[in-house]
């Protein structure tokens, strides 16, 4: 969001003194379609930052680890074991890598976009952030994991996964059918408000106090986001494993 | 005071209301007739406004705030929006599908070897050392065997000693007993002789005293 310098002799409106302005997009121009160039660009770094960790990490593997294998295992271990719990012994194998990148790649994107210093590089137009402060990243994500379950159900159970849709009830049917519309949903939403709102947050602390008062802020903001990727990580398990499983 | 522009000039606007004319030229003339009826009343407000200071302010401000919004409006449609779909959408979604593939080659699956190979060598040495503990078992009962055999032979091999020893020892103990009872008789009989002796000498000593008393004591 742009933060405009405003001395007070230069006021001719009111809307003048306070205004963060939301919703500024870098656009690039693919055939006739727009993206949001701000958005590919902080992908970007985040992939590389998500490859570059275990290239390093993985260069000389030794049963007693140390160091930063350590790290990999842990974080490898945490990322089984949320499935895990969420998808039961049997069938949470498969399912690791979906779960892992969607937890790695939100955490990673919220961090970078709290920590790393973006307003160095200056765009055109609109600024560098996370790249889950995107309505599209966030969508993208919730859509994955609806296509992921959907896949998860039709290929354990067949077509008899659409006998879910009348399981406690037939008289639950538009609930259940309206269920698979609100989860995508809630998923978004939850990711984009929380990033959007801790970066507007921020912007409107930093633009009135500078110095020490939006600090607490930051760091409620990097706590937060990073209950957000678990959050995300954890739903989108729960929701295949849920549709995995059998009959109660 | 603000004013509203109205399409036509206020000169002639001002002027009063003007009767409604049919033709083409309706619309325009209806526009000019609103106009100038609002900017009369306007006028009106105004001029009971501009009495009052502190409502003459607060209009002052109200105004200004009005005259904003357009304003506001015409920059928000311009500067973007944040519900603003486009094709970034599928281009994060083959972002994201490219990352789990490069993660699960790059990250997953070799750490996850090398995790579940060590998972495997520790249980293959927890197996190992469940056997050791049998053969344990096994050399501890021999050990105890052994143990029993030779404390048997030692208690045998002390008994024979011991009733050798007792033996020889009784042997030795008879022997012994014979020859000091053996002199004891000789001592006894050589003290026997000698008291035989010493009785007859001394039979004799009396004899011979006892002559030489009565010899003293009877005189002649």
């Amino acid at each position: 969001m742009q933060i405009e310098q405003l001395q007070i002799f230069e006021i001719d409106n009111p809307h003048q003194v306070s205004s963060v302005e939301v919703g500024q997009h870098f656009y690039w121009q693919i055939g006739n379609l727009q993206v949001h160039a701000q958005v590919l660009i902080t992908s970007w770094v985040v992939i590389a930052l998500l490859i570059a960790l275990p290239v390093v990490a993985t260069r000389n593997l030794q049963t007693i680890p140390t160091g930063l294998q350590n790290f990999i295992e842990y974080v490898l271990e945490f990322i089984r074991d949320l499935t895990r719990t969420q998808m039961g012994e049997e069938e949470y194998r498969p399912w690791v890598p979906f779960i892992g990148t969607m937890f790695l790649s939100i955490f990673v994107s919220n961090w970078s976009g709290a920590l790393l210093p973006w307003r160095v590089i200056q765009l055109p137009h609109g600024e560098l952030a996370a790249p889950t402060n995107d309505i599209n990243t966030t969508v993208a994500l919730a859509l994955l994991t609806s296509v992921a379950y959907f896949y998860a159900g039709l290929h354990k159970r067949g077509f008899s996964y659409f006998g879910k849709y009348i399981q406690p009830t037939p008289v639950l049917l538009p609930i259940n059918i309206l269920e698979d519309f609100t989860k995508p949903l809630s998923l978004s939403f939850r990711l984009f408000g929380n990033i959007l709102a801790d970066e507007l947050v921020v912007a409107v602390l930093v633009s009135l106090v500078p110095l020490i008062v939006p600090v607490p802020m930051m760091l409620l903001g990097l706590f937060t986001s990073a209950i957000q990727a678990l959050i995300s990580a954890t739903l989108a398990a729960a929701y295949i494993g849920e549709s995995m499983e059998g009959h109660h | 005071m603000a004013v509203i522009p109205c399409r036509a000039s206020s000169a002639r606007s001002s002027s009063g209301r003007v009767p409604a004319i049919r033709g083409a030229a309706d619309q325009k003339v209806r526009v000019r007739y609103n106009c100038a009826f609002f900017q009369e009343a306007l006028q009106n407000v105004a001029l009971k406004v501009s009495q009052n200071p502190t409502v003459r302010k607060a209009a002052f401000l109200a105004m200004n705030t009005l005259w904003a919004i357009p304003a506001i409006a015409e920059e928000a449609e311009e500067k973007g929006k944040i519900f603003d779909f486009n094709l970034t959408l599928p281009i994060i979604v083959a972002e994201f599908l490219l990352l789990m593939l490069a993660l699960d080659n790059l990250w997953f699956k070799p750490v996850a070897k090398v995790m579940d190979e060590r998972d495997e060598a520790i249980r293959q040495k927890l197996m190992g050392v469940r056997d050791n503990s049998d053969e344990i078992k096994k050399l501890q009962e021999q050990a105890e065997a052994i143990l029993k055999a030779a404390r048997a032979e030692t208690t045998a091999e002390l008994n024979k000693m011991r009733r050798e020893t007792a033996a020889s020892l009784d042997a030795k103990l008879q022997e012994s007993r014979q020859r000091v009872e053996k002199e004891l008789a000789e001592a006894l009989a050589n003290l026997e002789s000698q008291k035989e002796e010493t009785l007859r000498s001394l039979d004799k000593q009396v004899q011979e005293l006892s002559d030489q008393i009565v010899a003293k004591v009877i005189p002649f």
